[in-house]
């Protein structure tokens, strides 16, 4: 037996004992005028609802609706000691009786998952307790039972100072905040059947129930209090109105049994549905139908992109917490499915939401494979049109630099050339000083279209591979680098020609933005693909997004079915890793 | 001076091969590939081959394998490499351990046919030549601590000549300086990087390599 069991035993003894106790006090008592009555209905609410809540207790020790309906039990017995002729049993009942409205309320609230949810919540539970406690007490200390019309009352123990005009004024404010606390209620109560949704319905109409009961109790309250403690018909009254408040738990009871009878048909349900093969969108449905939650929506876990997609393959967000959705994320054989975005209150059906997501893993699976498919498809028809567009801009850039550079000098070579000749017999100073113009613009010109085809692509790569190319481009930086390792083999071509382009960009940022003392370049091939990084000790904050230089990079990684990360905390550096493939 | 001249590209091949003529040398030989080379080399034994880097039958570096192949097995021909790249790394391992008879020059560098054909002279004679750029990359390479900061812009200028493969004397000419003074700024050099004095043109060379590729 767990600790938890040895307590909830050891309450159950708890309230069997106060409760006979409380029918000894009654039956004894001369103050009440149908004392058996009122022994019996008060030991029936009392048990019913320190039975039920213990019961629930039990069953789900993580939700704090069992404790409080257990605790609404204990509350009321001790309620029921306020009819007790023995003076101290009296006072304690009566001033601390009244306690068991603002548990009743705390409990209503609470329903079913246990919390208070909102902040009116709290307040309305807050001001409940302590008007019941703290005012209930001040009221006693003023007032004599006697005084009041109760002829038949025992002493008030905790009198000090009896005084009638007090009282009537302690009163007086105790029941306008108490009306204003029950219109808060209300209002809530009102508020919540609006926004639930069916499924949600469900839970409410037990709360509903409750609430009714309580308040038909509370205004028997008042009307005993207005109406002097001594009147029969009122007595009477509130003897009948425990009948509907000893039902309550039952009522809570039967939701929680009738909930669980329809969870345990829905999965039966969906496991038929899902034999067969489902068309798209089926799934879906019949998980919403199997959880009674039409706004449910499915994602699916694409592990190569470390994201959630819908089923069409397009990235999804999933709700943050406090969103009014909530998420269950679906786990088979140890990594992620899919999520499923449903309504907050399916997380107080957690058991249900369990046995609904391992029925329906293998058809989430099956669908999750089509979905990263598609996302899959998506990602690289996205890329190509990046690669398309990146391409005309290369080819612009490269028709630019080839009209601006190599093509503008070639031109004035050859006017230099053509002036030159025209000078050379009768100026052969001037046109010396032509053609050295000439063979300058000529260098220059070779010199732009060397620089422009290594960018092209760099023939030392093909010729020796990415160590020695690598080893070049780390000697043309203008800041160190230390090559810590490069992959000491051939790489296929593709793979080279794109780990090259990573690095050659990544220290092309370092130079351009970084203000770094130096960089480290590391290329390993292991487990079947290359890891290429190039780090810095600059002033990072990199942003992936800037420029077109890593988105381009990323696009070219794409192709590869390769992935570029950067991390980038500001002030600690910038390190880029590229994932590669490689066969 | 006898000369075997290697490129696939027969206009520029033509072209080299005229003007090593125009200037008193004796091409006795012409190969388009870098196969065609190594027999032609074994057949004539020449001072020196004029080898473009990029050649048949791959189309890569074929032509700085068969110069790395010609060094070795004919040590008493000089390999002057033509790229059309920068890369210092080629020519490093081209000159190797020994930076006696061996050449890497921009191919640009044939239009200025003076310092070209001075070039191929050298490397004929057993000197060594190597492009001013490549040179420029690894004095310029940055380096965490770099005892080239040391050097005055005139030490930094003689020290790029030197690793060029010349000599005092053109060094001099070049800079319009007196050889006397070369030969001060020369021991400067060698004091401030830590060097052992070099005699020889192309022993300093590698010296000089040796220490700017570390």
């Amino acid at each position: 037996m767990t600790s938890l069991r040895r307590a909830l035993w050891a309450l159950a003894a708890a309230g069997f004992v106060f409760g006979l106790a409380v029918v000894a006090l009654i039956v004894t008592s001369d103050t009440p005028e149908y004392p058996a009555a009122w022994a019996a209905g008060g030991l029936a609410v009392g048990w019913s609802f320190i039975g039920v809540g213990l019961f629930a207790w039990g069953r789900r020790p993580d939700n704090r609706v069992g404790m409080l309906m257990t605790a609404t039990g204990f509350a009321w017995l001790v309620a029921g000691c306020g009819l007790s002729d023995l003076p101290l049993v009296f006072t304690l009942g009566q001033g601390v009786g009244t306690l068991f409205f603002a548990v009743a309320v705390h409990l209503l609230l609470a329903f079913p998952s246990g919390q208070l949810e909102s902040r009116a919540d709290r307040c309305i539970v807050t001001g409940a307790y302590i008007v019941t406690a703290v005012a209930g007490l001040a009221l006693w200390l003023f007032s004599d039972p006697r005084s009041l019309g109760c002829d038949d009352c025992p002493d008030n123990v905790l009198l000090v100072y009896d005084n009638e005009t007090l009282v009537n004024a302690i009163s007086t404010v105790i029941n306008l905040i108490g009306a204003a606390l029950i219109t808060g209620v209300v209002v809530v109560l009102i508020r919540r059947w609006r926004r639930a949704t069916p499924s949600q319905r469900r839970f409410l109409v037990p709360v509903y129930a409750a609430g009714i009961a309580v308040g038909i109790m509370l205004i028997a309250t008042v009307a005993l209090q207005v109406g002097g403690l001594d009147d029969p018909v009122l007595e009477a009254a509130w003897i009948a109105a425990m009948v509907p408040l000893g039902l309550v738990p039952y009522v809570f009871l039967g939701t929680l049994i009738r909930a669980r009878m329809i969870q345990s048909r829905a999965v039966s349900e969906l496991v038929a549905r899902l034999s067969g093969t489902p068309r798209p969108g089926e799934l879906r449905d019949a998980l919403a139908s199997a959880l009674g939650d039409e706004s449910l929506e499915l994602a699916y876990w694409v592990p190569e992109q470390d994201r959630f997609v819908d089923a069409q393959g397009r990235p999804v967000e999933l709700p943050e917490q406090g969103t009014g959705r909530a998420v269950t994320k679906v786990r088979r054989e140890g990594s992620y499915v899919a999520a499923i975005v449903h309504d907050p209150v399916l997380d107080e059906q957690h058991g249900h939401v369990e046995a609904v997501c391992s029925a329906a893993s293998l058809a989430l699976e099956n669908e999750r494979l089509e979905a990263e498919l598609r996302a899959k498809v998506e990602e690289l028809r996205e890329s190509r049109q990046r690669m398309l567009r990146v391409g005309l801009e290369e080819r612009r850039r490269l028709e630019r630099d080839l009209h601006d550079g190599a093509q503008q000098r070639l031109v004035s070579m050859a006017l230099s050339m053509r002036l030159a000749r025209a000078r050379l017999r009768d100026q052969p100073e001037a046109a010396e000083r032509l053609l050295d113009g000439a063979s300058e613009e000529l260098d220059a010109a070779l010199d732009e279209l060397r620089e422009l085809a290594r960018g092209i692509h760099p023939a030392v790569l093909s010729d020796r591979g990415l160590d020695t190319a690598l080893e070049a481009l780390a000697h043309r930086t203008p800041l160190p680098v230390d090559l810590e390792s490069t992959p000491g083999r051939r790489l296929p071509e593709a793979v080279e020609l794109a780990a090259y382009f990573v690095v050659s960009e990544a220290l092309t940022n370092v130079v351009k933005y970084a203000d770094a003392t130096h960089a480290t370049v590391n290329v390993a091939s292991e487990n079947g693909r290359v890891v290429v990084q190039v780090a810095d000790d600059g002033v990072g904050g990199a942003d992936p997004e800037r420029g077109t230089g890593l988105r381009g990079l990323a696009d070219r990684l794409a192709v590869l079915e390769g992935r570029l990360e950067i991390d980038s905390p500001p002030g600690r550096g910038t390190t880029v890793t590229a994932r590669i493939p490689c066969g | 001076m006898r000369v075997v001249v290697a490129d696939d590209s027969v206009l520029l091949r033509e072209g080299v091969v005229r003007l090593l003529e125009e200037s008193g040398f004796d091409v006795v030989a012409q190969a388009g590939d870098a196969d065609d080379l190594l027999r032609k080399v074994n057949a004539h034994k020449p001072d020196v081959a004029v080898v473009d880097i990029r050649m048949p039958p791959t189309n890569t570096d074929d032509g700085l394998r068969a110069a790395l192949q010609i060094r070795a097995t004919h040590p008493d021909t000089g390999v002057l490499v033509l790229s059309q790249y920068v890369e210092e790394g080629y020519a490093l391992e081209l000159v190797g351990d020994a930076a006696g008879g061996v050449g890497y020059l921009l191919k640009d560098r044939v239009a200025d046919v003076e310092r070209f054909v001075d070039s191929v002279k050298r490397v004929g004679e057993g000197g060594s030549a190597l492009d001013p750029e490549v040179v420029a990359q690894l004095v310029g390479r940055a380096r965490r601590e770099d005892p080239l900061a040391e050097l005055t812009p005139r030490e930094r200028e003689v020290l790029e000549l030197m690793a060029e493969g010349r000599s005092n004397q053109a060094i001099a000419e070049q800079l319009v300086i007196t050889e006397r003074a070369v030969e001060k700024h020369v021991t400067s050099i060698f004091g401030k990087l830590d060097l052992a004095p070099a005699p020889e043109d192309h022993r300093r060379v590698l010296a000089v390599l040796t220490f700017l590729r570390a």
